[in-house]
């Protein structure tokens, strides 16, 4: 296959995987950060209509930890 | 010696009138207003029941809650779709054909990943950027990225000129503009981008502005 090449005994599919897997957690983080930002939102700005904006937040969050599992599985 | 004190209640001369309470915000009779009331996703509130914020003070009553117009919205909800059906366009040309089966299957979910997040930052972002206008205050409150929060705000006393700006046959159409208030207060310039019937807005403002010199000539200010 192509870019199955070693480089000092790494092939280049491993550290594309170590890559892949450093941008799913930092985007599980950013996923984080997204549900720090709707609470913080709806402290500054209360519409009566919490439960689905965080329920958005948190969906989204479980989104990026599925992806990252299933990447994990598969990779 | 026996002193009888007679007690004699003097006649009133003059009697004030009954002062308004601040807390008794009259509605505007101003055309279409009322109509107003407004769902979870609307762009425009009279006068909403449900809305807090955090500067808010315990007498004070929001007359307007305003949003972007909702059709400002129209370009990331198309740009999601064709996020969305980018895939699937795509495999009819050979692009991720150099990945392995698996890394292929990662990186589109990775693209859908971004997709959502794209999304809902789009979508926070017009639902959580606000302009209200209170009996006493106007605010507004921006979430410029992730964490940076800004809230401008003015008496209304402070308002001394309101600018109505809509051009465009879109904006024209879907009635819908900028309004800018000039103030003051520190903030020299408050703007509400893109609001609902700007006319209306702006009408409100006015007259807001006439009843707070009301209240201050007669000492009804809080």
């Amino acid at each position: 296959m192509v870019g199955q090449s070693l480089l000092f005994g790494i092939s280049v599919w491993s550290v594309a995987k170590v890559f892949v897997f450093l941008a799913l957690a930092i985007y599980i983080v950013f996923a984080l950060v997204v549900i720090r930002q709707i609470r913080l939102m709806l402290e500054t700005v209360d519409m009566g209509f919490n439960i689905l904006i965080r329920f958005m937040g948190w969906i989204h969050l479980l989104f990026a930890v599925g992806i990252f599992v299933i990447a994990i599985l598969i990779l | 010696m026996t002193y009888v004190i007679i007690a004699f209640r003097m006649p009133d001369i003059f009697k004030a009138p009954a002062k308004a309470v601040p807390n008794d915000i009259k509605r505007f009779n101003i055309a279409g207003l009322e109509k107003c009331s407004g769902k979870t996703f609307s762009s425009f509130f009279y006068m909403p029941s449900h809305v807090n914020f955090i500067s808010k003070d315990s007498k004070e009553k929001i007359i307007l809650f305003l949003r972007k117009h909702p059709i400002t919205n129209l370009g990331w909800i198309l740009l999601t779709i064709a996020f969305l059906f980018a895939p699937v366009i795509l495999s009819i040309f050979p692009i991720l054909s150099f990945l392995p089966e698996n890394f292929r299957f990662v990186a589109i979910a990775m693209w859908y990943m971004l997709t959502t997040a794209y999304a809902l930052e789009s979508f926070l972002s017009w639902f959580f950027n606000v302009c209200i206008v209170t009996d006493e205050r106007i605010f507004d409150v921006d979430f410029i990225n992730l964490i940076y929060r800004e809230i401008s705000e003015a008496n209304v006393d402070q308002i001394q000129d309101i600018t109505v700006r809509m051009s465009g046959v879109v904006r024209t159409v879907f009635n819908y503009g900028d309004v800018m208030i000039q103030t003051a207060s520190e903030i020299p310039r408050i703007e509400f981008l893109s609001v609902s019937k700007p006319d209306l807005v702006a009408k409100v403002l006015r007259e807001l502005r006439v009843e707070e010199e009301q209240e201050k000539i007669e000492g009804r200010t809080r």
